[in-house]
């Protein structure tokens, strides 16, 4: 069982303040000194769009973005294309691109994340439909590969409307 | 391991298409299918290239290489494989369900960046997506009902309307069921494969107002009727050779009425004199505005009659009136009146200009204000939603980026603007200043020279900021942005209008807009603006607040905006923006060295060669590209051990192969097998044209054999043996064709 995408997002423990644009060059730095992990391409600006993408820095294999989804800032990592491996590998390795890529979003931007929550989101409904039974099925597995990562860990279900992708929001700590 | 096309119920003419499709996209990354022909192939499947897909990139500093995986593969001449893409889909008259609506936020979650983004053209388009995920994307879309076919690509785009066709206070009559019925009749239909360039169509229904904008397009229709024999007879007065593009052309009267059954043939011939006389080689010139130009329209129109008397009558082309005659949409509630309700916070501001009073007592078209014409999956979402509550299936896209609901009960307005507003999507100021126009530009598309998307960001944001204080006069504006002289963004009708181009200054490159003024989007797109001079992008908001500022100052009572800027002249416009066209040095300023929204030093270095011009191949080569995609589905059926599809598939090839054949002589061959073959057999057996010159006749044998005899039994052997022969069939009429077009070159009579 794997997935094509995986995207965990941290969530931004105090934004205000903050301009959403001073991320641009942070990104297109990224870009010409390959900081993160990943092909990385172009970045794209969503400002305008309401609880939206915010300014995503696109990869080949995977995304970054200052993300206001739902009207929470955060930063996400989103890992794609995944071809192969098990969930837990493969979810095992977009937590260590994620956490590597928040580090240096930190470091580069100055906001601090929230070390007592993440979001995982599986944007592939034909192999982790949004449902009770993926729900169990996902989250025993990524319980494992928090637990490792970050020892005790509660997981609930983020997507309570069965039309957006199934999602696990951890409690760390 | 599940796939989605064992989860979806598909028709079987799009399941098929889509097949098909991902047979080439295999055997292109095989490397046996030419790229320019696959090129072609995937933009009439909706599937275009980005920015940057040659695999370069300034990032600022210096062009790098970006290091996609697969680097010997390219899915047209200079793109590669990896590159990520952009999907466009075909949705005719902008025409969107609830259900489609919540595929399509999926789609946008699974395969692109989680945007929905509305075109100039009442379309859906998504970004950096793969072209791997083309065929699932597809198939998601088909089984809804949404195709992608010909969405770009030299052929028939989507077919636009008029957003308030059905509902407008000043129609004719609803010109909806015509705009779908002519876009479902040419989708794919063979008339519509061999055209030099795109084609685009548009349908009014008020000749006064911005409607459909029919006089900016290809072919436009304005709806009308006539009083005949004391009967209200419906129509169309059909207009033919406009364009926007470099220089826009205003559209020409083919015919200043024709009957409603009239409407599919004369479509059709227009189209087949297009495909025959249409300029092939100079991409610059191919568009069928350039023929009516060059031809003269009272020509054209001669030519398009003759063709008239030539075509083969089509029971489809009056099948569908009586369904139109009975087409009606039915509001999901009873109309009720706004009666003594609080009106909340804003919510008179946004009926100002976002409601507009249908032609139907009671109910409002509702314009939902996209910023730059994006929305997200989780907002595409909760718009299913609020559609089911208020209005049923009545969503349309509109032309300027935006998202209608038609058939709102008064009353239930302030609850949905409550409930638009809580997804963010609640802004006034829809077809207003505010309401900006803008094509991608540089920041996806190959084209694009300065930031169309960067200038309408901020113009949104300035003006949006200035609202309350601005005189209605400007308010009532439309501003157009383009990347480019190639006006996507439509600037030439917008009263202020854009595009991008670039200037250098003090030894640097530095992106500039020119400023167009005076375009008309009422009366159908009736008139189009004049260019007035380049400004630096970063003077571009100073150029608007003082052209802006002048009229609002200077205006006579009643004063239209193009009427002023008629009146004030060229040089006095030039002097307004005269000042702005400064650069100043970059240790002065260096931000005028960059675009909006973009810390890097500009450069024009990453313009790409575009795909809107698509590739120009014969139609056999597209037709037998095809044949090849259907004989590669046969191997993998063979694969599968599944014997009697192979066997279908292989004789399925032959016949698509030899059709491509035959329609280098005989266009109208049709689709029949039986009638394919026997003019295959008359055309290239009989005459021996088919003929090798050491297997003579035995690959023909092949198809003619199959047909004569099918199989009462398909085993194994014979499946393996009819696929190989199949490819060989193949072939040999690339072979045929290659001889005879070498014979036609020399000057030998056939």
């Amino acid at each position: 069982m794997s997935v094509n995408r995986i995207t965990i997002k941290f969530f931004i423990a105090d934004g205000a303040g903050y301009e959403i644009t001073n991320v641009t060059p942070v990104f297109h730095r990224w870009i010409q000194t390959e900081a993160v992990p990943g092909l990385l391409i172009d970045v794209a600006d969503y400002k305008h769009v309401a609880a939206g993408p915010g300014i995503i820095l696109i990869g080949h294999e995977v995304d970054y973005a200052l993300d206001l989804g739902h009207g929470r800032a955060g930063f996400f990592t989103r890992r794609k294309r995944l071809n192969g491996g098990t969930l837990a590998e493969n979810l095992q390795e977009a937590l260590a691109t994620a956490v590597t890529a928040a580090h240096q979003f930190s470091q580069d931007t100055g906001l601090t994340l929230r070390p007592d929550e993440i979001e995982i989101t599986f944007p592939d409904r034909l192999h982790a439909p949004n449902n009770d039974e993926t729900f169990a099925q996902f989250s025993q597995e990524t319980l494992a590969v928090l637990q490792k990562q970050y020892g005790k860990v509660a997981l609930r279900n983020g997507a309570a409307d069965g039309r957006r992708p199934l999602t696990i929001t951890g409690v760390i700590g | 391991m599940t796939i989605w096309k064992e989860q979806l119920t598909i028709p079987d003419d799009m399941a098929h298409e889509i097949d098909v499709f991902e047979s080439q996209m295999e055997l292109r990354r095989q490397g046996k299918i030419d790229e320019k022909v696959f090129a072609e192939t995937r933009l009439r499947r909706g599937a275009y290239g980005q920015r940057y897909d040659n695999g370069q990139r300034h990032d600022g500093l210096t062009t790098r290489t970006l290091q996609f995986p697969l680097t010997n593969v390219t899915k047209g001449p200079d793109t590669l494989w990896d590159a990520p893409g952009m999907m466009r889909l075909k949705i005719p008259y902008g025409g969107l369900n609830p259900e489609q609506l919540e595929v399509l936020a999926e789609l946008a979650d699974e395969y692109a960046d989680g945007i929905l983004h509305v075109t100039t053209r009442q379309d859906i388009q998504l970004h950096y997506v793969h072209l791997d995920d083309a065929p699932d994307l597809m198939r998601r879309l088909a089984a809804v009902g949404i195709t992608t076919l010909e969405a770009c690509g030299n052929s028939v785009r989507n077919v636009t309307a008029c957003p308030l066709a059905g509902v407008c206070r000043t129609q004719a009559f609803d010109v909806t069921p015509y705009a779908d019925t002519l876009a479902h009749y040419f989708l794919g239909h063979d008339d519509v494969q061999d055209f030099g360039r795109k084609f685009k169509i548009a349908f009014s229904g008020c000749e006064h107002e911005a409607c459909g904008l029919t006089m900016m397009h290809d072919m436009g229709f304005l709806g009308l009727t006539r009083q005949i024999d004391g009967q209200t007879v419906r129509g169309f007065r059909i207009y033919v050779g406009g364009g926007l593009g470099t220089v826009p052309h205003q559209a020409k009267v083919l015919a200043e009425f024709v009957r409603e059954e009239e409407m599919l043939p004369l479509s059709q011939v227009v189209f087949r004199v297009f495909a025959r006389l249409g300029e092939k080689r100079n991409r610059n010139r191919a568009r069928v505005k350039f023929l009516v130009a060059q031809l003269g329209i009272e020509k054209f129109r001669r030519l398009v009659y003759e063709e008239l008397e030539t075509i083969p009558p089509d029971e489809k082309w009056t099948g569908y009136l009586e369904a139109v005659a009975a087409y009606q949409e039915t509001p999901l509630k009873t109309a009720v009146p706004l009666n003594g309700v609080v009106h909340p916070d804003g919510f008179d501001e946004w009926v100002s200009t976002n409601v507009y009073p249908q032609r139907q007592a009671g109910y409002t078209a509702v314009t939902i204000n996209t910023p730059l014409g994006d929305f997200t999956s989780e907002q595409a979402f909760r718009l299913a939603d609020i559609a089911r509550r208020y209005v049923g299936d009545s969503i349309r896209l509109t032309v300027e980026q935006n998202i209608m609901l038609r058939w709102v009960s008064e009353a239930d307005l302030p609850a949905l603007y409550a409930d638009l507003k809580a997804i963010g999507l609640g802004q006034p100021g829809a077809g207003t200043i505010v309401d900006i126009t803008s094509c991608p530009g540089t920041d996806t598309c190959k084209l694009g020279i300065a930031s169309s998307r960067g200038l309408a960001g901020e113009l949104r944001t300035r003006l949006a900021a200035q609202n309350a204080t601005l005189p209605q006069a400007v308010k009532d504006l439309r501003i157009k942005v383009s990347g480019c002289f190639n006006s996507c963004g439509q600037h030439h009708v917008a009263d202020i209008g854009f595009f991008g181009n670039s200037r250098r200054r003090n030894n640097r490159t530095v992106p500039h807009f020119q400023v167009v003024l005076g375009g008309q989007w009422r009366e159908n797109a009736g008139a189009y603006g004049l260019a007035m001079g380049a400004v630096p992008s970063k003077a571009a908001p100073d150029v608007l607040a003082a052209i802006t500022g002048r009229y609002a100052a200077e205006r006579e009572p009643q004063e239209s905006f193009q009427d002023w800027v008629t009146r004030l002249g060229k040089k006095e416009l030039k002097a307004i923006i005269d000042p702005f066209t400064d650069v100043p040095d970059y240790l002065e300023n260096p931000t005028f060295y960059s675009d909006w929204g973009d810390p890097r030093e500009f450069s024009i270095g990453d313009i790409g060669v575009g795909e809107c011009a698509g590739e120009v191949i014969s139609l056999f080569a597209f037709e037998i590209a095809k044949a090849e995609g259907e004989a590669f589905e046969a191997l993998i059926a063979l694969d599968e051990k599944n014997f009697a599809e192979a066997d279908a598939r292989a004789y399925r090839a032959m016949i698509m192969a030899a059709r491509a054949l035959v329609r280098n002589q005989f266009l109208d061959v049709g689709d029949d097998p039986q009638r394919i073959v026997a003019e295959f057999k008359s055309r290239y057996y009989d005459t021996q044209l088919f003929y090798d010159r050491y297997a003579k006749g035995k690959f023909a044998r092949y198809l003619l054999d199959r047909h004569e005899k099918p199989p009462v039994t398909v085993t194994e052997d014979s499946a393996r043996a009819l696929v190989e022969e199949a490819n060989l069939f193949i072939e040999a009429c690339h072979a045929c064709d290659a001889r005879l077009a070498g014979a036609l070159a020399g000057g030998v009579s056939l």
